[in-house]
């Protein structure tokens, strides 16, 4: 039974062993049906990082999404058994994570006061630019999958305006040449590369947990 | 004044020494249900429908003492049901403020006069009228006439007789905040009350009028139409500035239900005051066996439309010693008790 971690970007898949990216932003979808279509995998984690909505969540916060979110469309959730057989797996693993909606963005929410209101007007945990379109392409498959989200900015930070029109890996050089045009925006992208480290030493131990139990779902599915 | 200087004092001295501990999780009001019963039946409660023999089981003064103790929270709110129908009130009151306990004696006060001779007035002791507008309002809420006249002619007497007295708002979704401001000036200028307190009501599944709950953004609506009022300026509240904050929807919080934990008749709740997933035998089990991440904003669908003090105001006590600029803030809103500006 293969079970495929799918994330966003490179960096997060390299924290992960043999997960595979499907691109971050507005191309995620179609990175993603083309990996279905290569690989054929019996159950999809999805894993990455994420925007802190939720006040108490600190940087490297696990949330195992109940629910993916998006303005305009239904939201998705995954199968309530395996996701109860998940919390119960991270539970007995003594990892720490909330169960919570995550909900997905065209662009980053970059401002404290924005993240409030989302925050407000959704309930959402955190804040990404897949989930819900990549769960909704799973399940639209038949494809069982859960989705783990780690904390890289909380709430309470504001991200570099660099990184405000972020939309995949393509921009990183520009935000990198952009922040060196600005060294006022050095301390915050010292304490973001913290706080991913933090938020990918999560994934790396939460991911697999959520692997196996999807794995173990899938094969007494099998034996019928 | 707001909120007492030495109550200030003794719970910042408590909040100092929890984090010199290190303890991840401590209550900060032991809410305290010696009783069920009522003399009322009010449109929003969800305390009240237990069946008669529960309703007739009430904590002895020695349990509501050892609970304090055990628990160990600076500060006690008795509710229930209605603290006022138990027939020891008065000794549970005295045990609590022997121990150095600030008590909130929440009641609906028809039977307070009856009450004040046998009650002592003490720096430690709050007398908390449930308030939840003027008389027509809430003599409606209460479900009985009248009930506002003797609420009224009992915080002149607390007050003559030299008690601390505050109210209780609960503010439901047909309460228009200019109805809830008038009774706020009311309290405050006629009646002097010492400060008030104010919550969005919570949808209690079992409470027999399920229309008088807000939603949340109705609930930020009304907060932020209330709280911007040219009036304001002479409320005292006994809350925190961003407790007030989160009501207008100034400021996102999280829900900390572990702040404020219950002990009734039936043992200590899960997983707080407004919820009940059963009942822990101590507060130890209570705080050690609760699946407490399970619970708050965006991760009980029960949580969606609670905005309520019992547990945000926990949230916002932490998160105000933990930043000295609200801490400020918060000192200079107890002086002047004003709360939120």
């Amino acid at each position: 039974m293969m079970v495929l971690a799918v994330t966003p970007t490179l960096r997060e898949a390299r924290a992960l062993p043999g997960a595979c990216v499907a691109g971050a932003g507005a191309r995620c979808g179609r990175a993603l049906a083309r990996v279905l279509d290569e690989q054929r995998p019996s159950a999809v984690v999805l894993a990455g990082v994420a925007g802190g909505l939720d006040p108490s969540l600190a940087p490297g916060a696990v949330v195992l999404v109940r629910e993916a979110r998006a303005e305009g469309v239904a939201p998705v959730a995954p199968d309530p058994a395996l996701f109860a057989e998940a919390r119960a797996a991270l539970r007995g693993a003594g990892i720490a994570f909330v169960s919570a909606p995550a909900l997905t963005v065209a662009a980053p929410i970059a401002a404290p006061d924005a993240k409030r209101d989302a925050w407000n007007a959704t309930g959402a945990a955190v804040i990404d630019m897949e989930t819900q379109v990549m769960a909704s392409l799973l399940a639209e498959r038949g494809v069982p999958w859960l989705a783990v989200r780690a904390v890289l900015d909380p709430a309470r930070d504001t991200l570099p305006r660099e990184l405000a029109r972020w939309q995949d890996e393509a921009d990183n050089a520009a935000a990198v040449r952009a922040a060196l045009r600005r060294p006022a925006s050095w301390p915050a992208f010292a304490r973001l590369a913290m706080q991913e480290r933090r938020a990918l030493r999560s994934l790396r131990r939460t991911v697999p947990v959520v692997s196996a139990t999807l794995a173990a779902s899938r094969e007494a599915f099998a034996r019928g | 004044m707001g909120i007492p200087m030495r109550q200030a004092a003794a719970v910042s001295a408590y909040l100092v020494k929890q984090k010199l501990k290190g303890r991840k999780r401590f209550p900060l009001v032991l809410m305290l249900e010696p009783l069920y019963r009522c003399n009322l039946a009010c449109a929003g409660c969800g305390k009240i429908q237990h069946p008669e023999p529960i309703l007739n089981t009430y904590l002895s003064p020695e349990d509501c003492w050892a609970a304090a103790e055990e628990c160990g929270a600076p500060v006690v709110s008795i509710a229930g049901g209605e603290p006022l129908v138990h027939p020891e009130i008065d000794r549970i009151v005295e045990g609590l403020v022997a121990r150095k306990k600030f008590v909130y004696l929440c009641t609906n006060a028809i039977l307070l006069q009856r009450w004040l001779p046998k009650l002592r007035p003490s720096v430690y002791l709050t007398i908390s009228v449930h308030m939840d507008g003027m008389r027509e309002l809430h003599d409606a809420m209460v479900d009985r006439e009248g009930v506002f006249d003797k609420a009224v002619a009992a915080i002149r007497e607390a007050k003559r007789r030299g008690f601390r007295v505050s109210t209780n708002t609960t503010v439901f979704a047909d309460s228009k905040p200019e109805q809830v401001g008038q009774l706020f000036t009311f309290l405050m200028e006629d009646l002097k009350v010492d400060g008030m307190m104010v919550s969005p009501g919570y949808d209690y599944p079992k409470a027999p009028n399920q229309s008088v709950f807000l939603r949340r953004p109705q609930m930020v609506d009304t907060f932020k139409a209330l709280l911007s009022m040219p009036q304001r300026r002479k409320w005292r509240f006994f809350h925190t500035p961003m407790f007030l904050d989160f009501l207008q929807g100034k400021r996102a919080m999280q829900c900390t239900a572990w702040g404020n934990p219950t002990r009734s008749v039936l043992g200590w709740q899960r997983p707080c005051y407004l919820m009940n997933e059963g009942y822990a035998s101590s507060f130890r089990e209570l705080i050690e066996e609760t699946e407490w991440d399970r619970y708050g904003y965006g991760r009980d669908a029960r949580c969606t439309n609670c905005m309520a003090h019992c547990g945000y105001e926990a949230t916002a006590v932490r998160a105000t010693m933990e930043s000295p600029l609200e801490g400020i803030r918060a000192g200079v809103g107890t002086l002047l008790g004003r709360g939120a500006g």
